[in-house]
């Protein structure tokens, strides 16, 4: 639990930078932000499920271990 | 389960308003141009081609200019005399060089007028009649002396030089103003503003960007928010102003400032200084008239004062050094050091101690919760009123001086030695004492604290520091401070 505990900061971290560097370019008229986000949002569905699936995995080799 | 619904809910629907604002983009027409040319921070973006077409009219000596312009720079020189040269360049965003021809084709220049001659062009009509388009027109004018021009812009800088007067209203950009002959009045939303060689009166708006004026003959009116402001060698200045630091040298005239938010410093001023602000800090050097400063939760400090002096602070020190004038200090929760105050004054603080290292004149200090130590410039003959609760008050008596004293210390304790100074105790901490045949009143009062009276010891230091400007804490001060105890 402590370890899926340290993915969720280290994602949310991780999507702060992002989710920054993102807003900082648009400002700097390097990226049109609203076409960027339109393109890739729905990776977000596809990251998160990803992240589901790996915790998932991750419960089942720690209730294995404890048997 | 039902806070990753939640989110998941959240998600979608920040997703679909992505999407729901970016086809509304696309349909319905914030998109300008074809290739992705569309408006970002008030500039077009894509592919552009450029496009140059000049004009030329004949204008007399006298003539005002005016000139209405948006998405395009703006530069007006001097050029030949008898006639005005006007350079349109025209960038057009397009995906190709045949269609952004086709449009540049369509795009001019209109000048009307004689005698109030107005430039602009005719984009505003091609706009209404292409919202596809997107474009914009530099002007580029070449006037000869003795025009006055009238500037009205957005989304471009402006330049202006070598005019008899200049009057220039821009947003979301920068505007440079050089060498007019009157008047300047420049307004900016956006962008900053840099003034120099103005021989009239400057007239200032500035928001959201910084303000430089340099070499202005005439009197200058600023009114600045959210911006640094720098004035050099200018005449006299009022202005206003929030958010921002105000830097001024060589004020040929008064100086008169409101600020919140706004740290001010002024060296050189050549009149009287007005200062308030709040928040910040308040520094004056080498004001030659009568300084009134100030602040809330700042420091003020001021040095090289040719007249009177009246400083008003909280929640931090006044630090004074040379004033010439009287002074009169109002401070709560702060202290003051001073020195050299060649005609006294009043002083009255709380929470932080006062020092005064050389002073003339009468001089009341009015102190609570804290240290008062006064120590005069030369033989004490005015008057002297000295209080404080809960701290001390020291005095420093030099040679020669004169004084019928009278020293309480209620719930403290009194420490008087000065040669010649005969001394009658009285009941409750109390003692009255002749020096050098009396004359003037010497007050020392301490509450809860005590009064301590003893021979100067050397002369009050000039507080010349390195850079001639500041006082601040000496060492040396309190070391002969301490000599003086033993």
């Amino acid at each position: 639990m402590r370890v899926l505990a340290n993915l969720e900061a280290l994602v949310l971290g991780v999507a702060l930078i992002v989710v920054g560097l993102l807003w900082m370019m648009a400002n700097l008229n390097r990226l049109d932000l609203l076409e960027t986000l339109h393109r890739w949002w729905p990776a977000i569905l596809v990251f998160w499920g990803a992240l589901e699936v790996a915790a998932a995995l991750a419960r089942r080799q720690v209730r294995g271990g404890t048997r | 389960m039902a806070r990753k619904i939640g989110l998941l809910f959240l998600i979608l629907v920040a997703g679909g308003a992505v999407d729901a604002a970016w086809i509304v983009r696309r349909e319905v027409g914030f998109n300008l141009g074809a290739s992705g040319c569309h408006v970002g921070s008030g500039r077009f973006r894509g592919p552009s081609y450029s496009f140059q077409s000049e004009e030329r009219r004949v204008v007399a000596a006298g003539d005002t200019i005016e000139l209405d312009n948006s998405h395009g720079d703006v530069n007006v020189t001097q050029g030949s005399a008898g006639e005005m040269r006007i350079v349109l360049r025209k960038v057009v965003y397009r995906s190709t060089e045949e269609e952004a021809r086709a449009l540049a084709e369509q795009l001019h220049l209109k000048v009307d007028g004689s005698g109030r001659v107005r430039v602009t062009t005719n984009r505003e009509e091609l706009e209404g009649a292409r919202p596809d388009a997107g474009f914009e027109t530099h002007l580029d004018l070449a006037l000869p002396a003795g025009l006055s021009v009238v500037v009205r812009n957005e989304h471009g800088s402006v330049g202006v030089a070598d005019v008899a007067a200049a009057r220039v209203d821009n947003s979301h950009s920068d505007v440079r103003v050089e060498r007019v002959a009157g008047a300047a009045e420049v307004s900016v939303q956006h962008g900053d503003v840099s003034v120099s060689g103005v021989r009239g009166a400057l007239t200032l708006t500035a928001r959201h960007g910084n303000v430089e004026a340099f070499d202005v003959e005439g009197p200058s009116t600023v009114d600045c928010q959210h911006g640094d402001v720098t004035m050099k060698r200018v005449h006299a200045v009022k202005l206003e102003a929030q958010h921002g630091s105000l830097h001024f040298e060589d004020v040929r005239g008064d100086l008169e400032v409101h600020g919140q938010h706004a740290e001010v410093d002024a060296d050189r001023v050549e009149g009287a200084a007005a200062i308030e602000t709040t928040l910040q800090d308040v520094t004056v050097r080498h004001v030659t008239g009568q300084a009134r400063l100030a602040t809330q939760h700042g420091h003020i400090s001021a040095s090289d004062v040719g007249g009177s002096l009246q400083a008003t602070g909280s929640f931090d020190d006044v630090t004074l050094a040379r004033v010439a004038g009287p002074v009169e200090v109002t401070v709560t929760h702060g202290g003051v050091r001073a020195r050299l105050l060649q005609k006294g004054g009043r002083i009255t603080a709380s929470g932080g101690d006062v020092k005064v290292d050389g002073f003339g004149g009468p001089l009341e200090v009015q102190n609570e919760r804290a240290d008062v130590e006064l120590r005069p410039e030369s033989a004490l003959r005015e008057a002297l009123i000295a209080r404080t609760t809960f701290g001390e008050v020291r005095v420093q008596v030099p040679a020669g001086s004169q004084m019928k004293l009278d020293a309480a210390s209620p719930g403290g304790e009194l420490d008087i030695d000065v040669p010649g100074l005969s001394l009658t105790r009285g009941e409750g901490e109390r003692a009255t004492g002749v020096l050098g045949g009396g004359g003037n009143e010497v007050h020392l009062f301490a509450d809860h604290g005590r009064v301590r009276v003893s021979p100067a010891l050397g002369k009050a230091d000039a507080g010349n520091d390195r850079d001639g400007d500041q006082t601040g804490d000496d060492e040396s001060d309190d070391d002969g401070n301490d000599s003086s105890e033993t």
